[in-house]
């Protein structure tokens, strides 16, 4: 029942980008966690991580608590997090865990790129 | 059964990760077939989160029991509940910890209860007789519940395993 959660990586200029398909769930652990060493910061020099979520169906608290982890470690690390794609719902959760005040959500990936470009 | 619910049903759960979505949508259609001129559809990606949490609580912390979720409709009100089977005491202390306190911790848990306290109308927990519990109520507006009862669905009443 639980959808696999599919990760690909991209860099668009210091932006390090995952686009993510499927759940969030327990299984980001595997996925998300061990895709990189987090708390010394992304890869190829890059100063932030953006993270597409337009297809991703369900998260639970257990992908959000993966999430936090990843943030915060980032944010440790002096690196920013951004993130697109979330409906309502998801957004007023991530709110009401505080996951916000370290990942700044946008309407699309485009505002983010430039918001980076001006960082 | 609840004695004063005018619908109930059960449901019954193996506990693994992913069976939560199941059930998550058959208590949603079992609502949405129920609650048809009711007010209550601003609140349906609530309900999701809160069962799917409270079924996860029971598979964190259940001891691989099956778990056990109820609805309850009353004509101002639904109640979810979800026991899973175990008896000795779950670390209620983190469940009932603060944003702050969760961002602490080296792996921060605890956060389902956190989002079922704040998305629900009214929740409680605790120990009862089959094991621990997790109640939350949502308040319904509009016309009342209880002008399209219920008895014609032969399922009302019943326990459905998954």
């Amino acid at each position: 029942m639980e959808q696999n959660l599919l990760v690909t990586t991209r860099q668009q200029g210091k932006a390090w980008i995952i686009d993510l398909e499927g759940d969030i769930t327990k299984t980001a652990e595997t996925e998300l966690l061990t895709l990189q060493t987090w708390d010394q910061g992304l890869p190829n020099n890059c100063s932030s991580l953006v993270l597409n979520f337009t297809a991703v169906t369900y998260i639970n608290s257990l992908g959000i608590a993966v999430l936090i982890r990843i943030v915060r470690a980032l944010y440790k690390a002096g690196c920013h997090s951004f993130a697109f794609g979330i409906n309502q719902h998801y957004k007023k959760l991530f709110r009401m865990v505080g996951l916000t005040d370290y990942m700044t959500i946008y309407e699309n990936e485009y505002s983010i790129i430039e918001r980076i470009e001006g960082l | 059964m609840n004695r004063e619910s005018i619908y109930s049903q059960q449901w019954s759960m193996t506990a693994n990760y992913g069976n939560e979505k199941a059930v998550m949508s058959l208590v949603v259609a079992t609502l949405e077939k129920q609650l048809q001129r009711v007010q209550w559809l601003a609140h349906v990606d609530d309900v999701r989160t809160v069962l799917a949490e409270a079924c996860i609580n029971g598979i964190e912390y259940g001891d691989g029991t099956p778990i056990k979720v109820s609805l309850h409709i009353h004509p101002h009100q639904f109640e979810l509940e979800v026991i899973n089977g175990v008896n000795s005491r779950q670390e209620l202390s983190q469940q009932q910890a603060s944003v702050d306190q969760l961002w602490q911790q080296e792996n921060p848990r605890g956060w389902g209860l956190l989002l079922i306290r704040q998305l629900c109308d009214q929740m409680e927990y605790g120990y009862c007789q089959e094991g621990f519990y997790i109640r939350m109520r949502f308040l319904i507006k509009g016309e009342k519940y209880g002008a399209k009862f219920a008895c014609d669905d032969e399922t009302a009443g019943q326990s459905m395993d998954y």
